[in-house]
């Protein structure tokens, strides 16, 4: 298919990343997403099979709630990286699933503050979303906006 | 503090942290105009890079030493993740960034070296508990 418009490589070097990677969610901005993505995978992967481990029955909820975050950063990483069709579509539904999670998770940790609480100590205990994503300096809040943007700006037409 | 006797689990590595911090700091704005200019990383980045890791393998040593000589910290299992996830992040998003010429490349590295200030503060916490404000693992 020729190209209807006259984008030199001139053009397509100096940047507008949107042109040069169209369709690819492992080069250009996707490339700074998915380093992003690996390091929550990694920081909440470890932190929820640290509390699985250790001290699951003290606060069942949270921890589990930690663990679906993690399963949800796992999968969206590997899409991204994957960088076929199918993998974004995961990505895509794997975003939309972390957003709605950090709102409802981080709403339910600011009303419903007993949940996320230590049956045995009774001290409050924190979860990936829990206030918004407080623990990763709600990176979490921000990250799945810029990546469903992201994957907006470079569908491929 | 300075007069502070020796205690089991006192974080033994401040002065060589202050060093990781400001150079990972002073890296993450170089990387962070850089990216902003449109540019690959240069020579005298990876250099910086490379101190860098070199002043985090210091801090590594001087750790696993007073480890040995019976100041252990109070969470060895999250520290020892903790500890790797330094180790690998600036090699790590190097090699990652290498492979994307232009401003997204060096942005990878930049992240980098905004994240390992952070985690030198969590190692702290794992390492004293005393110091944690947060209380999660």
């Amino acid at each position: 298919m020729p190209e209807p418009t006259a984008t030199g490589p001139d053009e397509a070097e100096q940047g507008s990343s949107a042109d040069v990677t169209a369709g690819s969610t492992k080069h250009g901005p996707g490339r700074v997403l998915i380093t992003v993505y690996a390091i929550l995978a990694v920081g909440s992967t470890a932190r929820s099979l640290f509390e699985l481990v250790t001290k699951f029955d003290q606060a069942p909820v949270p921890y589990l709630l930690s663990t679906f975050a993690a399963v949800v950063y796992c999968v969206i990483t590997v899409a991204l990286v994957k960088d076929t069709p199918g993998w974004r579509r995961i990505a895509f539904v794997g975003m939309v699933v972390e957003l709605v999670g950090v709102l409802v998770v981080g709403t339910w940790s600011l009303v419903h503050a007993e949940t996320f609480q230590n049956t045995v100590t009774g001290k409050g205990v924190h979860s990936v979303w829990y206030w918004f994503g407080l623990d990763y300096l709600f990176v979490p809040l921000v990250l799945p906006i810029l990546g469903l943007n992201f994957l907006r700006r470079t569908r491929s037409r | 503090m300075t007069t502070a006797p020796l205690l089991a689990s006192t974080w033994p590595v401040t002065s060589v942290g202050v060093v990781v911090t400001v150079l990972s700091l002073l890296l993450a704005v170089v990387t962070g105009v850089l990216a902003a200019l449109n540019r690959r990383i240069t020579r005298w980045v990876l250099a910086l890079v490379a101190l860098l890791e070199l002043a985090l393998l210091v801090l590594t040593v001087q750790l696993v030493v007073a480890w040995a000589g019976g100041n252990a910290p109070e969470q060895p299992v999250v520290l020892l993740a903790y500890l790797l996830v330094v180790l690998v992040a600036a090699p790590g998003t190097v090699w990652w960034g290498a492979a994307e010429p232009g401003r997204w490349g060096t942005g990878v590295v930049c992240i980098a070296c905004l994240l390992i200030p952070v985690l030198l503060v969590r190692l702290q916490q794992v390492w004293d508990v005393s110091v944690a404000v947060t209380g999660h693992a």
